[in-house]
């Protein structure tokens, strides 16, 4: 039990981080990334190249494998961050701010680039990317987990709350939450909305490249294992509430630990379960548990 | 200061506002009154480059037109738009930071700024940390002024300012408004309660229909037939109601 509360709070906190990508686009431009998934498997990948081409350059024991990984999450956040201004650019600033969905193509049409570009390089099979700390098995009672889950948890909940803290008391944050709100006044304050805008996509994008990396050691990478994951993370920006930061994070921690409590009773369940909540929040608040509605002044 | 030539505004195929022309001398009050939809609204975000127009906008001897509206804030044009639209989600003291924003790497004039307006405003001080949207009406209205004035700007610009106020407290921001140009502001005045625009103002420009109809010197104005039928009349109204 506390086994599966733990595992479901470690992929929760990482569908937190997917859902916390939502959030930032979806308030400051009213449009979702949804190459998202595409971003989690891309960022995985870029997190395993990394660890290769270290590990060739340095050979095999220059530095320890915890500080590979390391440099692998940040090389994952920074390329797939950097890759996010392309996505706005092309795929979100034609359509940001106008009437109809041509972003959703846009995005998805973004993600099979960026996937069949990775495939290329890459190919189809799964790989494994080692945990830092080894795959040992920690015991507290009767649970055992893996030393990779606390890691995740530590690490996602720590920039879940530096995220927080820096929407709520930092000049950037004030910004954003300016131009989630209202995006005239925000460019009669001088702000630069279209950077604003950017910014979002880079800090989304980011967050999925790094969690790529995160759940690699987990699951088995493959350039397929994105998408669920941020459907996940999209269902949990969905209950939570999408204009919500808190809301998406507690969504995504929700989600988690349904999922794994689910499949403490039967694996199949579990996906039904999820999407079964899903339309249970949505029948009863349809801007899901913390969210409000985004009033489009035209 | 600020020259507007031929300016229109369309949205879709219906045209807001067509070929308008507009002058602001510096340390001026120009007034421009207006019933609903006359295009007020069009012509200041047209002159803001908050909606793409064509014509040409002069501000300081320099045309504007092809520049973002964060660039004209930072050239001096700033706005209190209509509605108000403080960040409501945000404290008083958050929606100043804000305005501050372009002064961003220097902190100790941006306080001073701050200082300045809660001097101005001391009912802004005593909110300082509430959230801004469960200021009344007319807190928010100074909260907007006052977010507005910390850009620095050379022209204020305020887009129906009395909406939604009791008469006394517009009363009060209009006394701000004449204080604020008795220190060298120059104010673009939109209103729809033209009487009270009009005691404020140098000169003042009519709108009907997405056109100039009249202008001239504001006393002047106060005594036209024409506008006591209209507008002024229409004040009554506004009271009422």
């Amino acid at each position: 039990m506390l086994q599966a509360i733990i595992g479901g709070l470690t992929l929760g906190s990482v569908y937190a981080l997917i859902a916390l990508g939502f959030n930032l686009t979806y308030t400051t431009t009213r449009t979702l990334n949804f190459a998202q998934g595409d971003f989690v498997s891309v960022g995985a990948f870029v997190g395993l190249g990394t660890v290769g081409v270290l590990t060739a350059a340095l050979g095999a024991d220059a530095v320890g494998y915890v500080w590979l990984y390391a440099l692998a999450a940040v090389a994952a956040a920074l390329v797939m961050g950097v890759l996010g201004l392309p996505l706005y650019l092309a795929a979100i600033r034609p359509f940001a701010g106008k009437p109809g969905m041509s972003w959703v193509v846009s995005t998805i049409g973004f993600g099979i680039v960026l996937q069949s570009a990775a495939l290329s390089v890459w190919g189809l099979g799964a790989r494994m990317l080692p945990a830092p700390f080894g795959d040992e098995v920690f015991r507290i009672g009767e649970a055992g987990f893996r030393s990779q889950e606390l890691v995740v948890l530590v690490l996602a909940v720590a920039i879940l709350g530096a995220f927080d803290v820096a929407m709520r008391r930092t000049a950037i944050g004030r910004c954003m939450r300016a131009v989630a709100l209202n995006r005239d006044a925000a460019a009669l304050m001088g702000i630069d909305v279209p950077r604003v805008m950017a910014m979002a996509f880079l800090a989304s994008s980011a967050l999925a490249g790094l969690s790529g990396v995160l759940v690699a050691p987990i699951l088995s990478a493959s350039l397929f294992m994105g998408v669920i994951i941020a459907l996940k993370g999209f269902s949990a920006a969905i209950i939570g509430g999408l204009t919500n930061p808190r809301g998406c994070m507690a969504g995504g921690l929700l989600i988690g630990l349904v999922e794994s409590l689910t499949a403490l009773w039967s694996a199949q369940w579990r996906e039904i379960m999820v999407f079964l909540l899903v339309i249970l929040v949505l029948a009863m608040a349809p801007n899901g548990l913390f969210g409000r509605k985004l009033v489009e002044k035209v | 200061m600020l020259t507007v030539a031929d300016l229109s505004v369309s949205y879709g195929p219906i045209r807001a506002l067509r070929g308008v022309s507009i002058r602001v001398g510096a340390g001026e009050i120009v007034a421009l009154i207006g019933a609903n939809g006359a295009g007020k609204s069009s012509l200041l975000r047209g002159i803001t480059g908050l909606v793409p127009a064509t014509g040409r906008v002069t501000f300081d001897g320099r045309p504007i037109d092809g520049l973002s509206t964060p660039q004209r804030v930072a050239l001096g044009v700033a706005m209190a738009p209509e509605g108000r639209q403080i960040f409501t989600d945000q404290t008083v003291h958050e929606n100043l930071l804000l305005g501050g924003h372009l002064l961003r790497g220097r902190p100790q004039r941006v306080a001073a700024n701050i200082d300045r307006f809660y001097a101005l405003f001391p009912r802004l001080l005593e909110r300082r940390d509430q959230i801004a949207g469960t200021l009344s009406g007319g807190e928010q209205q100074m909260l907007a002024i006052a977010r507005a004035l910390m850009t620095e700007p050379k022209l204020l610009i305020l887009d129906e300012p009395s909406l939604g106020l009791a008469p006394i407290i517009t009363a009060d921001i209009f006394r701000t408004l004449v204080g604020l140009r008795r220190d060298g502001m120059t104010i673009l005045l939109v209103e729809q309660m033209a009487n009270q625009a009009l005691a404020i103002a140098d000169r003042a420009y009519v709108l009907e229909g997405g056109s100039i109809v009249l202008e001239g010197a504001a006393a002047t104005l106060r005594r036209d037939p024409r506008i006591r039928e209209a507008y002024l009349g229409g004040d009554l109204a506004h009271h009422a109601a």
